[in-house]
């Protein structure tokens, strides 16, 4: 008998490999070879929505009992079903979409992510009269805009802000919160507590609660700073470098915080339980607080970290439409409810989030005494900045973690590590090819 | 019958000695029965492993990047993974993390194995609490350690101020990080290892201890000369899944560090993740996984070689 099986010669083996590297990489193109359908025509079709709002089963119920059949009443031959995921997974999701392209109709993104996808023609222009576009905010909206078109519309904003507590720093003897940056790291220092054993017992200023990378640009936005300008990083200039170094002295050298007191998405917020007397933190702050201390909800008081250059960190959930969706009349329909103020409010209210249209403000959810921060996010969404502005923002925000990292402890110093930054990001806007 | 040919291999000699008249050969039929037993096996294979690894290495040539057109680009995305530091860091970070892990876990597991096979009581409860760490979702193990790691409150912290030594941020310090990921993989590890062991112990023959011990051989010679030896088979395998295992953490980076801080503590398996999924980087993602299997190969040859190869030679 033979030795070698008579199917499996090398020749054959090779072909078959090559036939299999060649099916993979067709299906890896194919995404871009559909075009969708007639965009014009009533809505109808059953279409995918893709979002990370609405968690939990809560979520679920406010979505597909309450939200959604008001959506199907009105356009009773659609059907929705939900894909349900976390911005921790959406990325996968919308890749993994993208690649086998099946991308669910409608997309729901974060601020910054616009950018890359329109430019890539992965996302349909929404096509939504000027009107229709009144009560957003102009900065929010400059999130959802690519090569002057309108690509994504807001549903939810993530705003981040300096939050006080007003009893610790009633008991300091300050009558109000720090009104510039100096100020800020003078309240810091005074209000920091250590025990005798030098053990970190309060925070002067909490900035590691908060994801590094958005408290950076929190910090960045109130400097007075931009991540890009003219297509270029401008984040490693004087005034990124100076933003940067006033975080890592902080705790390097002023001692307002010990690496490891805190940390995104823990179960305690130290601003809650007394262990900050001060924080760069986020408008949903209250729900952690209302669960865990509701006689302190009252004492968090939020504030522009620096009035003089006012800005918040306005970040969020926009609504837009695959390209690649074959059901366009449906999809623009169900994107421009999602991002309706019913939907909006439902959806903020969920979340302990800012509603993105102007006029929630007079809603009850808005105006609860309990939701301040919230109310404080909304009033000042002028002064919103969004982060992203480049088409190649995905290929260089997770570098950021780091690089705020390496200046917080030590490891560079801030021009070091923005300098380093700012390469990677030449390298990734060239090899994006889109500006 | 059963001949017996002294020049042969074992397996072939005791063969059984072909009946007269029946074919030694399948006939074709047999053949087209054959293949069409295994087609669903190797369907699936082609399909989900095959197919998966060509367009690995297809993609890695390429730059393909979800959002932009496919272009070949040959060896570029290997040079590029190579001038980039941070790779090359977690190379070294996923090596250190290999070497500490494997050993330091194995031989805690042969330890523990060797005494959950005594008749101890609650023996039961003990192979499960071991094994436990195995089968717990990784976030409910990171809310564990992130308890256990707090600079101020954390357990690790409390048992060294007992010793008088102030605990580090362990999680937080890009020069503890590692350290601490380290030990969450090892402690993580030690229950599927402890299992196979325990299994294997199971198997080695009695009659060899009490020859031994009519010999007067203590237990740790016992230990050092039957068991360890005897266990040979099992310790390649635990050694060889481990390695493969050690080289591919990623989820006790991905919940307790993101490979932070300041890169203190990502992976080869963490930065393909990245380049995969978080800066859409396709093509160069496929180049390290290409570099990570090369490793994987490498390191499972050697251990073979090491070891000895496999259990029947």
């Amino acid at each position: 008998m033979n030795a070698r099986s008579p199917g499996l010669t090398r020749r054959r083996l090779l072909a078959g490999g090559a036939t299999a590297a060649g099916l993979a990489a067709l299906t890896a193109c194919g995404a871009r070879l559909d075009e969708p359908e007639a965009l014009n025509g009533p809505p109808e079709g059953a279409i995918t929505v893709l979002t990370p709002i609405f968690p939990g089963a809560d979520g679920k119920a406010l979505l597909e009992k309450t939200l959604l059949p008001q959506f199907t009443a009105r356009y009773p031959k659609v059907t929705v079903s939900v894909d349900y995921t976390t911005y921790d997974y959406l990325n996968q999701k919308v890749t993994t979409g993208l690649t086998t392209g099946i991308p669910a109709d409608v997309l729901m993104l974060g601020v910054g992510w616009v950018e890359p996808f329109a430019s890539r023609e992965v996302l349909s222009e929404l096509r939504v009269p000027p009107e229709g576009l009144t009560g957003y905010s102009d900065s929010v909206l400059s999130a959802c805009r690519w090569g002057g078109k309108l690509y994504a519309l807001p549903v939810v904003l993530d705003t981040r802000f300096g939050i006080a507590r007003r009893d610790i720093l009633a008991q300091a003897g300050y009558s109000r919160p720090p009104a510039n940056m100096a100020e800020l790291r003078d309240y810091a220092i005074a209000l920091t507590r250590r025990d005798s054993g030098g053990t970190l017992t309060r925070a002067g200023l909490d900035v590691q609660s908060l994801d590094p990378r958005q408290m950076f640009e929190t910090v960045l936005f109130a400097f007075g700073g931009d991540l890009f300008r003219g297509g270029r990083p401008a984040f490693n200039d004087p005034t990124g470098v100076a933003a940067l170094q006033w975080i890592a002295d902080l705790q390097l050298r002023d001692k307002v915080i010990d690496a490891g007191f805190s940390r995104p998405n823990a179960t305690t917020s130290p601003i809650a339980d007394g262990r900050a007397a001060l924080a760069i933190g986020h408008n949903n702050w209250w729900v952690t607080t209302q669960k865990q201390r509701p006689a302190v909800l009252g004492q968090l008081q939020p504030f522009l970290l620096n009035p003089a250059k006012p800005s918040i960190f306005a970040g969020g959930t926009l609504v837009s439409v695959s390209a690649a969706s074959r059901r366009q009349p449906a999809a623009q329909a169900l994107a421009a409810f999602l991002a309706s103020a019913p939907v909006s409010l439902a959806a903020a209210a969920q979340k302990g989030n800012v509603p993105a249209l102007a006029q929630l403000e007079s809603s009850p959810y808005v105006r609860d005494p309990a939701h301040n921060l919230v109310r404080f996010g909304l009033e000042n969404l002028r002064y919103g900045r969004p982060e992203g502005g480049i088409a190649a923002w995905l290929s260089l925000r997770e570098e950021i973690l780091n690089t705020v990292q390496s200046a917080m402890t030590g490891r560079q110093s801030a021009q070091q590590a923005l300098d380093r930054l700012a390469v990677v990001a030449d390298v990734a806007i060239a090899d994006f090819g889109v500006n | 019958m059963t001949t017996l040919n002294p020049s042969l291999p074992v397996e072939t000699a005791i063969a059984p000695a072909p009946s007269a008249g029946k074919r030694r050969n399948p006939s074709d039929r047999q053949r087209r029965t054959a293949w069409l037993m295994v087609a669903p096996a190797g369907l699936h294979a082609l399909y989900w492993i095959a197919i998966p690894v060509l367009a690995t290495f297809g993609l890695s040539l390429t730059n393909y990047s979800v959002l932009a057109p496919l272009r070949f680009v040959g060896l570029g995305n290997y040079v590029k993974a190579f001038e980039d530091p941070i790779f090359l860091t977690s190379i070294w970070h996923t090596v250190v993390y290999t070497f500490f892990t494997v050993p330091v876990a194995m031989a805690v597991a042969i330890f523990l194995a060797v005494l959950l096979n005594q008749q101890i009581r609650a023996r039961a409860w003990y192979r499960a609490a071991v094994f436990l760490p195995q089968v717990t979702a990784t976030v409910a193990v990171a809310m564990v350690w992130y308890q256990i790691y707090d600079p101020s409150s954390g357990l690790a912290n409390k048992l060294l101020s007992f010793l008088g030594i102030t605990g580090p941020a362990w999680l937080a310090d890009p020069d503890y990080a590692l350290a601490a990921v380290i030990v969450v993989g090892v402690w993580q590890g030690i229950g599927i290892k402890m299992i196979i062991y325990l299994a294997a112990l199971q198997n080695l023959p009695e009659d060899l201890y009490e020859a031994a011990e009519l010999d007067g051989a203590n237990a740790w010679q016992r230990f050092r000369r039957i068991t360890l030896p005897m266990l040979r088979p099992a310790t390649l395998f635990v050694g060889v899944v481990s390695i493969i295992s050690a080289f591919q953490a990623f989820d006790q980076v991905y919940v307790l560090t993101r490979g932070g801080p300041a890169n203190a503590t990502t992976m080869m398996t963490y930065e393909v993740y990245k380049n995969a999924f978080a800066t859409f980087q396709m093509g160069l993602a496929c180049a390290k996984s290409v570099v990570l299997f090369i490793f994987l190969f490498g390191l499972t040859m050697l251990n073979r070689r090491v070891s000895g190869g496999d259990d029947d030679e």
